[in-house]
């Protein structure tokens, strides 16, 4: 597994957790978001939701779709807003480093 | 790849996970196919853009929640074994150590009975070996006694002669009790240790 993939699959969490606390969403509907914005393997979203689960980040439930069996939807926890909160403080500094990192590249 | 080469491909990849486990993920993925065909995609489309099923049941199996102990030891086996299509250059699943500030709290708790109880057995080891050293030294005191004062006393001499005797007989069972008492303190030190780290 390359740096790349390492990568991504740590901003998709961000990603997911960013998208659940906004509203309940259910897998496929996540999938379809992510992709309109980053190139990703959405399949790796399934195994990540159920840890996501398993830590306490977000719970699911079932609902009735129109005319066909019920979605499983996620629904993000406390904790899990906690959590997203601190990763995307992460994030944020983490870009504006590199973004900072460059520039002073080009200036040389 | 059609939809059931696809899921037929990821329910090989997940053989090693809990049968509970693997059938929800299957379920997942069954219902993602169902979304894609709503939306007028096709199952290859799908399949596609899901990704390779080996890296997904790859990637399920390190992303086990840290509570399933099964699990983990079934990714850490498939990392040893990766299955054909599959070069698998990271290493098993991160084993991670929950410290907890409960555990700490039990462990500061009992160790107010423990410790104490150690420290006398350390006293008692202590006291024999005053003992046996006394007993060993013994023919160097009663040499040095007649050095100085040229006193010659028989039954003081038997007397040496039996406490080194006895000196040399516990000697061995008392080096063994002490390597024994050595062992065992370090034992619960290690596992208190781990009892507040987690059990990992």
């Amino acid at each position: 597994m390359n740096v790349n993939t390492q990568f991504k699959k740590g901003v998709l969490e961000l990603c997911v957790l960013v998208l659940i606390e906004r509203k309940d969403r259910y897998g496929y509907e996540l999938a379809q978001e992510v992709s309109r914005h980053i190139e990703v393997a959405e399949g790796a979203l399934y195994p990540l939701l159920r840890r996501l689960v398993g830590d306490g980040y977000c719970t699911t439930y079932l609902q009735e779709s129109s005319g066909g069996p019920p979605r499983k939807y996620y629904r993000i926890t406390p904790q899990g807003r906690e959590y997203a909160r601190q990763t995307v403080g992460e994030w944020r500094s983490f870009v504006a480093g590199v973004a900072r990192l460059l520039e002073e590249g080009e200036e040389e | 790849m059609n939809k059931e080469q696809f899921l037929f491909r990821l329910q090989k990849g997940l053989a090693v996970l809990p049968s509970e486990t693997r059938k929800e993920l299957m379920a997942d993925y069954e219902d993602h196919f169902r979304s894609g065909l709503e939306h007028g995609k096709s199952e290859e489309e799908i399949a596609f853009e899901l990704g390779s099923p080996e890296e997904l049941a790859q990637e399920a199996l390190e992303l086990q929640p840290k509570t399933d102990g099964h699990a983990e030891r079934a990714a850490t086996a498939r990392a040893d074994v990766p299955s054909s299509g599959i070069v698998s250059s990271n290493a098993g699943p991160k084993r991670q150590a929950s410290f907890s500030f409960v555990r700490l709290v039990l462990s500061v708790l009992w160790n107010l009975i423990a410790v104490p109880l150690w420290v006398s057995a350390w006293a008692l080891a202590a006291g024999l070996a005053a003992v046996v050293l006394a007993l060993l030294a013994s023919p160097l005191l009663f040499a040095a006694d007649f050095a100085l004062n040229r006193d010659w006393n028989t039954a003081q001499f038997y007397a040496v002669l039996l406490m080194l005797g006895i000196g040399i007989w516990v000697v061995g069972p008392f080096l063994d009790l002490l390597r024994f008492v050595a062992r065992s303190t370090g034992r619960y030190a290690l596992w208190n240790a781990r009892f507040v780290m987690g059990r990992n």
